[in-house]
């Protein structure tokens, strides 16, 4: 296996009359590594992906696959599959047709192309519908169609650009699992566009975050979620949402930083900051109680979503909607609880930049960004 | 089903009387041009109006396609017409199938790629295709005068090739938006799942989106001939005598005597549609399926 990487961008830019769609992107995707590409509508992640393709031509900086500028490399030379939103199956031809497409444009005959349309079809559990029309397909078997007809002609690398947005929940959880494991079993490279960071956090290897066409935070799902780098990183990533609370940390007195509405979180003595930022944690990391306790802020419950395994409760401390985790049944709508942040869990952004402050001196070593 | 309720009813009472009264509206002018094609010169102008004539002829299409042999059979019978057209119409047919059909081809053939640029490479820039349509925000007639001037400079005046540019000229824009609309609805993607599959950019747009706005390419091609077929300004203005239109062959049935001759015009205007009608029909079945096809869900 080539040691290199499979494809490297490097200062990518893309303008679109006067707005930067891509401002400078650079990141790597190793062989066989399946990386997300998350971030809202509009953040540049799509037009990446066409860039990488082919479809659109980068206003500057380089694309490399496999080592070598596919800058001025047309389309069907750059050794890419791809799977789009709408899947862009030719719905006038047949299921078997659309497998064997790229294998036909080239070249390859007769003979080995059925063999292999029909191991895809197998594989994807299209066998059945191998002489039907594309167009009457459902989506579920659109979408494992679309991702056939790339796989088959075995591309370095694969793009899919949000292939999920179509389909409903429960078919959206079962296909994630099933794409991972092709994934996994043919050691894919894959490029995965999504807003969804549900799915980004389930199937990837790494993600990386985009915003306003720049890289914002690249690292493992894990390392995204525990260590964001920045304030809209961590709001983005979670479900529910992070809590976002605007604190102070005083200079003299006992380090702490206390938030508007009166939560104060007990920090190191060592911490150096001092002055307002965005303090953030996440809902499980909110220690909550029916009874009073050391440094505890009292709340009152507002809402409490039931999710089954889990409960989302919303408390109100003050001018603040704090959202905790817990255990189902734990309290209801009225009750009176006690809650506090996990100081060790509690993240703060510089108020301008939104850029990730250090509170603690000793980081755990796994939480090192990629 | 029968019934429903008594508004039900009212309304698909007011349906259909619409429907009525529109086919009506459409249909007057082409019943009154085949009927009077039929007239002898009697009941041409007769108040009250003949509705379907009672003594039927066929002297208007003979004046038509042979007007020196009905010149002769004229002077048999009863009435006698005088009218100086010599020629037969068999030549207008010829210029006009000619000019019409090269223009229409050449115009849908530059359209259609100038669509392509537009739709999916944005050529131009936003505005493009909007400044394409105001070039016919002008009425021919203001243009028609510099034309016949540069035209006669470059001895184009009275040529094919004259006409079937201008006429190229002046279609090409509804040629650009009509195609153009029909590209929109093909998603890129398809394209692009084309080309990463080892097509080309020309060959994706061949195999995949050419198959689907086939009925749009023909119904583009319809629309163009007929403005192509009906013109008349450009071809009054810059032939002079050489080459005749169907448009201007029906201007010459006037004569001194009887003034207009409105059943031999009736005749040349009921055979010349028949042309633009075939073509119509021919393609009907292209048109639905060019209005309805479904690709990619959006």
């Amino acid at each position: 296996m080539p040691a290199g990487p499979k494809l490297e961008l490097r200062g990518v830019r893309k303008t679109f009359r006067d707005r930067a769609a891509v401002a400078g992107l650079s990141f790597t995707l190793l062989e066989g590594e399946f990386v997300s590409l998350l971030g809202p509508s509009g953040c540049g992640k799509s037009t990446t992906l066409s860039i990488v393709a082919g479809f659109v031509d980068a206003d500057a900086g380089d694309i490399l696959i496999d080592g070598r500028s596919v800058n001025a490399m047309p389309v069907r030379d750059r050794g890419v599959g791809i799977v789009f939103q709408d899947y862009a199956v030719f719905t006038r031809l047949t299921v078997g047709d659309n497998l064997g497409f790229g294998l036909e444009a080239r070249g390859v005959p007769r003979r080995i192309r059925a063999r292999k349309i029909a191991e895809m079809a197998e594989r994807l559990e299209l066998t059945a519908l191998l002489e039907h029309r594309a167009g009457g397909l459902n989506m579920s078997e659109m979408q494992r169609l679309a991702i056939g007809r790339a796989l088959i002609v075995e591309p370095g690398l694969l793009l899919l650009d949000e292939p999920m947005s179509n389909l409903d929940a429960g078919l959206r959880a079962t296909l994630r699992s099933e794409l991972r494991a092709i994934q996994q079993s043919l050691n894919q490279t894959v490029l995965y566009v999504t807003h969804d960071q549900v799915e980004a956090m389930a199937m990837s290897d790494r993600i990386l975050v985009m915003d306003n066409g720049e890289l914002l935070q690249a690292g493992s799902p894990d390392a995204i979620y525990d260590e964001p780098g920045s304030r809209f990183v961590a709001e983005f990533v979670g479900d529910p949402p992070i809590n976002s609370l605007p604190c102070t940390v005083n200079a003299s007195g006992r380090r702490e930083a206390r938030t508007d509405s009166g939560v104060t979180v007990a920090l190191e003595a060592r911490t150096p900051m001092v002055g307002r930022y965005q303090l953030c944690v996440r809902p499980e990391h909110i220690r909550i109680e029916r009874t009073a306790f050391d440094g505890a802020a009292a709340a009152e419950v507002r809402f409490a979503d039931n999710l089954g395994a889990e409960q989302v409760l919303h408390v109100a401390t003050g001018d603040d909607l704090l959202r905790v985790v817990t255990s189902p049944g734990f309290a209801r709508v009225g009750d009176r609880v006690h809650v506090l942040p996990d100081a060790a869990h509690c993240h703060f952004f510089d108020v301008g930049s939104g850029l990730r402050v250090e509170s603690r001196v000793d980081r755990p070593a796994h939480l090192e960004t990629a | 089903m029968a019934g429903g309720s008594p508004t039900r009813r009212g309304w698909r009472f007011v349906r259909r009387t619409a429907v009525v009264v529109a086919m009506t509206i459409s249909f007057l002018p082409i019943f009154w041009l085949v009927s009077t094609s039929f007239k002898p010169y009697e009941e041409w102008t007769t108040f009250p109006p003949v509705w379907v004539s009672s003594q039927p002829t066929l002297q208007n299409y003979r004046i038509v396609f042979a007007p020196e042999s009905a010149r002769r059979f004229a002077a048999d019978q009863s009435g006698s017409l005088d009218y100086k057209v010599a020629d037969s119409a068999w030549k207008a047919f010829g210029d006009s199938a000619i000019i019409s059909g090269a223009a229409t081809f050449l115009s849908v053939l530059f359209g259609l790629l100038a669509a392509w640029s537009i739709a999916r490479f944005g050529t131009g820039g936003r505005t493009y295709p909007f400044q394409l349509l105001t070039l016919r925000m002008f009425p021919p007639i203001a243009v028609v005068v510099p034309i016949v001037a540069l035209f006669s400079l470059l001895r184009l005046s009275d040529t094919y090739l004259g006409l079937i540019l201008a006429y190229t000229a002046f279609t090409l824009p509804f040629s650009i938006w009509m195609l153009r609309s029909f590209i929109d609805d093909v998603p890129p993607e398809l394209e692009g799942a084309a080309m990463v599959h080892g097509l080309g950019r020309v060959q994706a747009f061949r195999t995949v989106t050419l198959p689907l706005i086939r009925g749009g390419l023909l119904s583009t091609a319809l629309f163009v001939f007929i403005l192509n077929w009906s013109e008349f300004l450009f071809a009054l203005t810059l032939t002079s005598g050489k080459i005749t239109t169907v448009t201007l062959q029906v201007a010459k049935y006037v004569s001194a005597s009887s003034g207009t001759l409105y059943g031999v015009q009736a005749a040349m205007g009921a055979i010349s549609t028949l042309p633009v009608v075939l073509f119509g029909y021919l393609i009907q079945r292209h048109m639905v399926r060019g209005l309805t096809f479904g690709s990619v869900k959006r």
